[in-house]
């Protein structure tokens, strides 16, 4: 786990690093307002989504971590819709859990809660 | 021989039988096209669901999974740059060029002809010479079989642009591959004591990552996969088109087939090095070269025809000598056990007419994935058409899974994080990823092969270069290495 923080953090200097340069002859407020590429921000907050991601899947289970992961990932990507959004964000992992977890016996990280509430319902 | 092929077919013709060869197929496509679950896995996951058929019936349904999983496989490589299984990675060079230039049907169409027929010809070709390529396929020792991992490189990096960026990239391929635990001493290497290392880091990982975490970032830039929404067709004739792009290239499809299957029967060479060295074969044959990695059908015709001929070949040293010969035909050859038979010389000799009938099954599953996966391509391809804010939080957890279910593990995700950067990178520098790739999946063979093959002849070096076999290898390898520049000076 922390090789891989560890190598986005090195990303993530040499991001700021790069647009340090390309702002140079700016006011330092400028440059650190000034995002050159705003994406390079959504392509970080990615990686670093996911290595939260990765922290919490053993200790929350893979639904919970999933259902806030993707509902995230749709805002972070601007796919924001009152109903769509949120409901995508719950019901696929749930159905990627059922045919991974249950079909194909994948052993998928699973909480406590998720656990009990699994039997309650399957 | 015809009359054990007769009593084979005797034996197939029968509705329970019959009916498993669809199944096998459609559940195999299914599997395949999901990043990370190659074909071994595929049937790994589904032998116990067979406790209840009889042998045949299991092993139809078995076999067909096995080779419909390639087919599979192309799919999410050629649709979104992520190769399904590790014999499909040639595939989204040409592939994913294609769907970026609207010509998604085109491309699947191409991959659907190309996997079908190529495995139809492999299985003919095993059904007719199967006990005669089981002898060759076990002159094939450590020796050979590192020389034939040292040729798929030299093929490769005498196709690659910039000698020094793809020596870069190569180097560090081959110092990634060396993660793990050593295969003879048995020692930790560049483990860092971080426990999900001591298996290595394997090759799916890595091209999950290298390929389709990689593109995510790319994606993240874009609104769709294809750049001009006006290009994209949908077209049932564009998928007819790529049919006949099979049979333009007939020759090539021919003689990719061919390789495969006899590749295919060397023990330890799967699809994953064949297809490599297939689209290699379209490259030199080929009048404009320099257009590979643009978009050309004569890319996916020879990885596509090859690597599924490729499973079909992996079944000789299976059904004759019970050695598997790739993974998936490790995976089968644990349901042959499980279904009390045991593949070998005798398999043939005391059951015919079941040997025979998972033959023709198999080879009937080839040619039967085209009307059952037919009318779906226009369907599956409409996956370009989303948004990419809608399609990539679904890659991305696809993709977590696919890493995570190889080794139901944490680290695995993390790899390919890693991966996907560096892929990220080296696409944005132009470092050629093939030869990253190519080590990673070759280094553990090429090790493996030059190290028992020393332990073989103790210590001498003499024997990679007197066996006759590694003979004609070798020169292989000298012509591969020289023969673009003497091509280059004739021209």
């Amino acid at each position: 786990m922390l090789p891989g923080l560890f190598f986005s953090c090195l990303v993530l200097i040499q991001e700021i690093h790069i647009m340090y340069i390309n702002n140079m002859h700016r006011s330092f407020k400028c440059k650190l307002l000034y995002i050159k590429n705003k994406k390079t921000i959504v392509q970080l907050l990615i990686i670093f989504s996911t290595f939260l991601y990765i922290i919490f899947l053993n200790y929350t289970g893979f639904i919970l971590i999933s259902i806030v992961y993707m509902y995230f990932n749709f805002n972070l990507l601007q796919y924001r819709h009152k109903i769509l959004t949120p409901l995508l964000s719950i019901f696929i992992p749930i159905l990627t859990y059922l045919f991974f977890g249950y079909m194909l016996k994948i052993p998928l990280p699973r909480s406590s809660l998720e656990e009990s509430l699994l039997n309650i319902l399957l | 021989m015809i009359e054990n092929l007769i009593i084979g077919f005797e034996h197939l013709i029968q509705i329970k039988n019959l009916a498993m060869i669809p199944i096998g197929v459609i559940v195999g496509v299914m599997l395949g096209a999901i990043p990370g679950l190659g074909s071994s896995f595929a049937i790994t996951i589904m032998i116990p669901m067979t406790y209840w058929m009889s042998p045949e019936q299991a092993l139809i349904f078995l076999t067909n999974i096995g080779s419909a999983s390639v087919f599979g496989g192309s799919l999410p490589a050629i649709l979104l740059h992520i190769p399904g299984t590790g014999g499909s990675t040639a595939t989204t060079w040409e592939g994913y060029s294609m769907t970026k230039k609207g010509e998604a049907n085109r491309a699947v169409g191409i991959s659907l002809f190309a996997s079908s027929l190529g495995g139809f010809l492999g299985s003919v070709i095993v059904i007719l010479f199967a006990p005669m390529l089981a002898l060759y396929g076990l002159k094939f020792s450590y020796p050979e079989v590192f020389l034939i991992a040292i040729l798929a490189v030299s093929l490769i990096a005498s196709a690659s642009g910039n000698l020094v960026k793809g020596f870069f990239a190569g180097f560090l391929g081959l110092l990634i591959a060396s993660v793990g635990t050593d295969p003879i001493s048995a020692i930790p290497r560049f483990t860092f004591h971080i426990y999900g290392l001591y298996d290595g880091v394997h090759y799916v990982v890595v091209l999950i990552g290298l390929f389709g975490i990689s593109e995510i970032f790319f994606l993240v830039r874009k609104n769709q996969i294809v750049a001009n929404e006006k290009d994209i067709s949908s077209d049932v004739t564009d998928i007819l088109e790529g049919s006949k792009d099979v049979f333009r290239n007939f020759k090539l499809f021919i003689q990719s087939s061919f390789l495969g299957t006899i590749l295919g029967a060397v023990p330890g060479i799967g699809p994953a090095i064949t297809n490599f060295m297939a689209y290699n074969l379209a490259v030199s044959y080929s009048k404009t070269p320099k257009k590979f990695g643009t978009g050309v059908p004569e890319g996916i015709v020879a990885t596509e025809s090859c690597n599924t001929a490729t499973q079909s070949g992996a079944l000789i040293p299976t059904c004759t000598l019970g050695i598997p010969g790739s993974g998936m035909t490790a995976a089968l050859l644990a349901g042959f056990m499980l279904h009390g038979l045991a593949p070998g010389p005798q398999l043939f000799i005391q059951n015919p007419e079941g040997i025979y009938s998972i033959l023709i099954a198999f080879s009937i599953g080839s040619l039967l994935i085209i009307p059952l996966v037919f009318g779906f391509i226009k369907y599956i391809v409409k996956i370009v058409y989303i948004q990419v804010n809608l399609l990539i939080p679904i890659i991305l957890l696809m993709a977590v899974i696919g890493a995570f279910g190889i080794n139901n593990s944490t680290i695995d995700i993390v790899i390919m994080i890693i991966f996907g950067i560096l892929g990220y990178y080296m696409r944005l520098y132009n470092y050629p990823i093939s030869a990253l790739v190519l080590p990673i999946i070759l280094g553990p063979k090429i090790e493996e092969g030059f190290r028992k093959g020393l332990m073989l002849s103790n210590g001498d070096y003499l024997i990679f270069f007197t066996r006759p076999i590694c003979i004609m290898l070798w020169i292989i390898i000298l012509l591969s290495i020289t023969a673009p520049f003497f091509i280059r000076k004739l021209k």
